[in-house]
C-alpha cells in the first residue's frame, strides 16, 4: 500500500473499528441486520479495494473523485446507524434482563425474610438450614448477576466508544472531501478566470477576429467583428465563415482554405491578396486579411484576423493622385526650365560670338571679363539642366583664372550671408606675390562654387563669431603644387560621429539652418573631378578647418599645349573647311548674321535661310557640302527640314544648332537624322571640332579629292 | 611623416620664389606674407608648425613678430626659424630672446630649409 493517499487513511482506520464492533455485538443483531452489515462492510472494502487500485495506478484524479462520491461516507454512515441500532437493543435486553433479575431477587429476598421472620419465630432451625442452604446460594447467584450485568455495561460502553470512533472517522472523511470540493471550485475558478482573461485579449485585439474549426466553422469571435459585419456573436458562432463574404467569392473561398489547411503556412496581414467581406446588411467591405492555423484542445483551429482597409485604400488612392500631381508639377517645372534655358541661352549665345569676333573693337576692350560673365551664365543655364536631370555630368571646363579675382567673386558672393549672419569675416591671399597677378586655369566655377559653399556653410551652421579664408599653397609630396584655399571658424567644430557623413548627399548635420544638404556632396565630387580635393580638419585653436586643394596649372602651359593641338596634323582639315559651302538655317536674325560672320572666314561660303520651309527651298545638294541648321523656327522646325532631306534621299553630313540644351530637343534631331547636335554659341573651335568629327564619321570625302585635286 | 603648416614672411619676391623651389615636394601648406601684421594676423589663425621670418619687414622688425607670435600661439608652439640678410648679432641675439629656434644668414641655403623642413615633418 506504498504511497496511498493521505485522504484514504480514514478508511483503514475505520475498518479496524468496525472489525471490532462486528466481534463485540455478534449475535446481538437479528439476521437480517447482520447480513446488512456484512454486506456493508464488504461493500466498503471493495469501494476502498477501487480507490486504492486507483491510487496505485496514479490516477489520484479519479480515486478524489471517487472519495468523494460520498459512496464511503454512506456505508460508514449505515454502519454506524445499524451498529448503533444493534447496541441499542442489545443494551435494552441487557438492563432489562437485569432488572427483572433484581426484581426476582428483591422478592424473593423479602419473602425470605418474612419466611425468616415466620421461622424464626416458629422454626428456627429450619430458617437457619434454609438461610444457609437457599439464601447464601441466592446472594452469590445475586452476586454473579451483578457482575455479569457491569460486564455488559462496560461492553456497552466498549462498542459506544468504537461507535464515536467511527462516527470521528465520519466526520473526517466528511472534512477530507470538503477539502477536495474545495480544491475542485478553486480549479474552476482559476479556469474561469484564464476564460475571461482570454476572452478580454480577444476583444481587445484592434482588428476583428475570428476562429474557427477545420471545418471554417466559426467557433469564436469578438466584438470588433460584431461591429465590423453588423451580426451579433450568436448569430455566427456555428456559422461557416463563408456567410461573412459575398455570394460570388464563397466558392473560390472555400477552395482557398482547403488549400490553406492542407498546406498551412502563416500569412502575414497585407502580404495575402486582398478579401472583399460582406457585411449584415449588404456593406461590401475590402479586407486584409491574416490566417494562423493552431491546434487546441479542441483540434485544428484557425484565426483569421482581419482589418478594413477602405481608408487606406482612399488614402492610396489620394496618394496617387498626388503622386500623379507631382509628377506634372514637375513636367511643367522642366518645361519652363527648358523654356528659361532656351530664351537665356539665345542673347546669351549672340553676345558670345560677338565678343568671339569683335576683339579688336573699342566697347571690347575688357573683352576678357565679358568672356567670363558670358561663360558664368553658360554655366548656371548648364546647371539648369543638371538640376532636371542630376545623372547628367558636368562638363569640365578649363577657363583662365587669377587667385585674386577668384577671392573676390567668392567675397563678392558671401557678402549677403556674411552681413546677415553676423559673423566676421576675414579673407586673405597668401599665395606668393609672383603668383598674385598670374593667370590659372581650371574649372573656375566649381572652385568658386566650393569654397563659397563652405564659406557659408561656417557662417550659417559653425555658431562660431570669425570665419577666415586664406588662399595659400600646398606643396605636394608629388611633386605636384596645389592651389589651396583654408577656411575656418572658431565655432564648435563638427561632432566626432558625424564626421563620416560629412560629405554624404543630404548631410546636414545638426544645424537648423536652412540647406538642401547638397552643396557639400557636390563640392567634394566636383573639385575631385578636375583633380583635387576637400578635406575636413578640426582646426587648431578650435572650429573647423576645411580645405580646397587644387592643381595648379599656368595659363600659358595650357595654351601652349592647346595651340599645339590645333595646329597638329590640320593641313587635311583646313583644305576640307576652305572648300565647305554651308546652307546656315537660323531664325533669330542676330544670330543668323553672327553665324554667316563667324564660318565665312573659315570656309568657302555660307548661305543662310530664315526657316525651315526656305531651309529646304534653298539647299541644294549639289552646291551645299553641310547643312547647320536650328530646331525651333517658325513655318518648319529643324526636325522637320532634317526629316524632309533625309526622307528625299539626301545622306550628307547635317548638324544641328540649337539652344535648347535641356530636354529631348536635340535627341529629336538626332532621330530625325542629324549627324551631330552642337550648344549654342557656335565657336570657331567648335565648328573645326565639328567638321572633324565628320570627316571621321566619313563625310567630305569628295571635297577633300576637290580639294587636293584644286 | 606628416604635413606641415608653414608661414613664410618675406617682402622680397624673388626670396619668395627661392623658397617656393626649396619647398617642391615638403608637402607644406604655406602661407606666403610680407610683413608684421599679416604674419601675425595668419599665425593666430592658422597654428603654424613652422615660421620661417625675415626681420627686416616693412612695417617693423621680425623680432617684434616672433614675440607676438609666441605669445598667441602656445599649443603647438611653432618652430621659427629667422633668415636674414642681416649679420647684426645683436640683433640675433633679440631674435633668439623674442622666440626664434634658429638664424640662417641669407643667401637661403635651400638644402638646409629642406633638412629643418624634413626634422620638424618627421618629429
Amino acid at each position: 500500500m506504498t504511497g496511498s493517499p493521505l485522504f484514504l487513511q480514514p478508511y483503514f482506520e475505520a475498518e479496524a473499528s468496525i472489525d471490532e464492533v462486528l466481534t463485540l455485538l455478534e449475535g446481538s443483531f437479528d439476521a437480517r441486520a447482520w447480513s446488512r452489515l456484512n454486506e456493508l462492510v464488504d461493500g466498503q472494502q471493495a469501494h476502498l479495494q477501487e480507490t486504492i487500485e486507483l491510487a496505485d495506478r496514479g490516477d489520484t484524479q479519479t480515486a478524489q473523485s471517487l472519495t468523494m462520491s460520498g459512496r464511503g461516507k454512506a456505508i460508514m454512515d449505515e454502519v454506524r446507524t445499524i451498529a448503533l441500532d444493534g447496541l441499542n437493543r442489545y443494551e435494552v435486553k441487557s438492563v432489562e434482563t437485569g432488572k427483572s433479575l433484581q426484581n426476582w431477587t428483591l422478592a424473593l429476598n423479602t419473602l425470605l425474610y418474612l419466611s425468616a421472620l415466620v421461622v424464626a419465630f416458629l422454626i428456627l432451625l429450619p430458617a437457619i438450614f434454609l438461610q444457609r442452604n437457599i439464601v447464601r446460594p441466592l446472594n452469590w447467584l445475586e452476586i454473579q448477576l451483578q457482575k455479569f450485568a457491569a460486564a455488559e455495561i462496560d461492553k456497552v460502553d466498549r462498542v459506544q466508544t468504537r461507535i464515536d470512533e467511527i462516527r470521528q472517522f465520519s466526520n473526517r472523511i466528511t472534512t477530507t472531501a470538503a477539502a477536495l470540493k474545495k480544491t475542485e471550485l478553486d480549479l474552476q475558478e482559476t479556469t474561469n478566470r484564464s476564460h475571461d482573461y482570454l476572452s478580454g485579449i480577444i476583444d481587445a485585439v484592434p482588428d476583428a477576429l475570428i476562429i474557427t474549426d477545420d471545418q471554417a466553422h466559426i467557433v469564436r469571435c469578438n466584438s470588433d467583428t460584431e461591429s465590423l459585419f453588423g451580426y451579433s456573436q450568436s448569430e455566427l458562432i456555428g456559422q461557416p465563415v463563408e456567410i461573412l463574404l459575398p455570394e460570388d467569392l464563397r466558392v473560390t473561398h472555400k477552395a482557398l482554405r482547403e488549400e490553406f489547411l492542407r498546406k498551412p503556412k502563416d500569412r502575414p496581414m497585407g502580404s495575402g491578396p486582398r478579401f472583399v467581406g460582406l457585411a449584415k446588411d449588404g456593406t461590401r467591405l475590402p479586407l486584409a486579411i491574416s490566417l494562423n492555423l493552431f491546434a487546441s484542445s479542441e483540434g485544428k483551429q484557425i484565426i483569421l484576423s482581419l482589418r478594413d482597409v477602405s481608408e487606406i485604400r482612399n488614402t492610396q488612392r489620394l496618394l496617387e493622385k498626388t503622386v500623379e500631381d507631382l509628377k506634372d508639377l514637375e513636367t511643367k517645372r522642366n518645361q519652363i526650365f527648358g523654356m528659361v534655358a532656351h530664351e537665356l541661352r539665345t542673347p546669351v549665345a549672340a553676345i558670345s560670338m560677338m565678343a568671339d569676333q569683335h576683339d579688336d573693337t573699342e566697347w571690347l576692350r575688357d573683352r576678357k571679363s565679358l568672356r567670363r560673365t558670358v561663360n558664368d551664365l553658360l554655366n548656371t543655364i548648364d546647371d539648369m539642366r543638371l538640376v532636371i536631370n542630376p545623372d547628367l555630368k558636368r562638363p569640365i571646363r578649363s577657363e583662365v583664372f587669377t587667385v585674386q579675382e577668384l577671392n573676390a567673386s567668392v567675397a563678392a558672393n558671401v557678402a549677403s550671408i556674411v552681413s546677415s549672419s553676423g559673423v566676421q569675416y576675414e579673407q586673405s591671399n597668401a599665395i606668393p606675390f609672383i603668383f598674385k597677378e598670374a593667370e590659372f586655369r581650371s574649372d573656375t566655377y566649381r572652385v568658386r562654387v566650393a569654397i563659397t559653399n563652405i564659406v557659408k556653410n561656417a557662417c550659417l551652421h559653425s555658431r562660431g563669431t570669425k570665419v577666415w579664408m586664406v588662399s595659400r599653397l600646398y606643396m605636394g609630396r608629388d611633386g605636384q603644387q596645389y592651389l589651396e584655399w583654408l577656411v575656418k571658424d572658431d565655432g564648435l567644430g563638427i561632432p566626432e560621429d558625424q564626421l563620416d557623413r560629412l560629405f554624404e548627399a543630404g548631410e546636414r548635420g545638426d544645424s537648423k539652418a536652412d540647406g538642401s544638404g547638397l552643396g557639400l556632396f557636390i563640392s567634394k565630387s566636383w573639385i575631385k573631378e578636375i583633380g583635387g580635393e576637400i578635406g575636413y580638419q578640426r582646426a587648431r585653436g578650435g572650429g573647423s578647418s576645411f580645405s580646397i586643394r587644387i592643381p595648379l596649372l599656368s595659363s600659358i602651359e595650357s595654351e601652349l599645349t592647346e595651340t599645339k593641338e590645333t595646329d597638329d596634323g590640320n593641313d587635311l582639315l583646313d583644305s576640307v573647311l576652305a572648300n565647305l559651302n554651308i546652307l546656315l538655317v537660323e531664325d533669330e536674325t542676330m544670330l543668323r548674321m553672327l553665324g554667316q560672320k563667324l564660318l565665312l572666314p573659315l570656309v568657302h561660303d555660307v548661305q543662310v535661310a530664315s526657316n525651315g520651309m526656305s531651309g529646304l527651298a534653298d539647299f541644294d545638294p549639289e552646291y551645299h557640302d553641310l547643312l547647320l541648321t536650328d530646331n525651333f523656327m517658325p513655318e518648319m522646325s529643324g526636325v522637320e527640314l532634317i526629316s524632309k532631306l533625309r526622307a528625299s534621299g539626301y545622306s550628307g553630313p547635317i548638324v544641328g544648332v540649337t539652344a535648347a540644351t535641356i530636354g529631348e530637343q536635340s535627341q529629336d534631331m538626332l532621330v530625325a537624322g542629324a549627324d551631330i547636335v552642337l550648344p549654342k554659341p557656335l565657336t570657331k573651335a567648335l565648328f573645326r571640332q565639328t567638321v572633324a568629327e565628320l570627316m571621321a564619321l566619313g563625310h567630305f570625302e569628295r571635297s577633300t579629292e576637290d580639294g587636293t585635286e584644286l | 611623416m606628416r604635413d606641415l603648416e608653414l608661414i613664410i614672411v618675406e617682402d622680397d619676391p624673388i626670396s619668395q620664389s627661392v623658397y617656393l623651389d626649396a619647398l617642391v615636394g615638403t608637402g607644406c601648406h604655406t602661407a606666403f606674407c610680407g610683413s608684421v601684421a599679416s604674419a601675425v594676423s595668419l599665425s593666430s589663425m592658422i597654428f603654424p608648425d613652422v615660421v620661417i621670418m625675415d626681420l627686416g619687414l616693412p612695417d617693423g622688425s621680425g623680432v617684434e613678430a616672433i614675440a607676438n607670435i609666441r605669445g598667441t600661439c602656445k599649443t603647438p608652439a611653432p618652430y621659427i626659424l629667422v633668415v636674414t640678410a642681416s649679420t647684426n648679432s645683436a640683433q640675433h641675439q633679440a631674435a633668439l630672446e623674442a622666440g626664434a629656434k634658429s638664424i640662417m644668414v641669407k643667401p637661403i641655403v635651400e638644402g638646409e630649409v629642406r633638412r629643418i623642413l624634413a626634422q620638424l615633418s618627421d618629429s
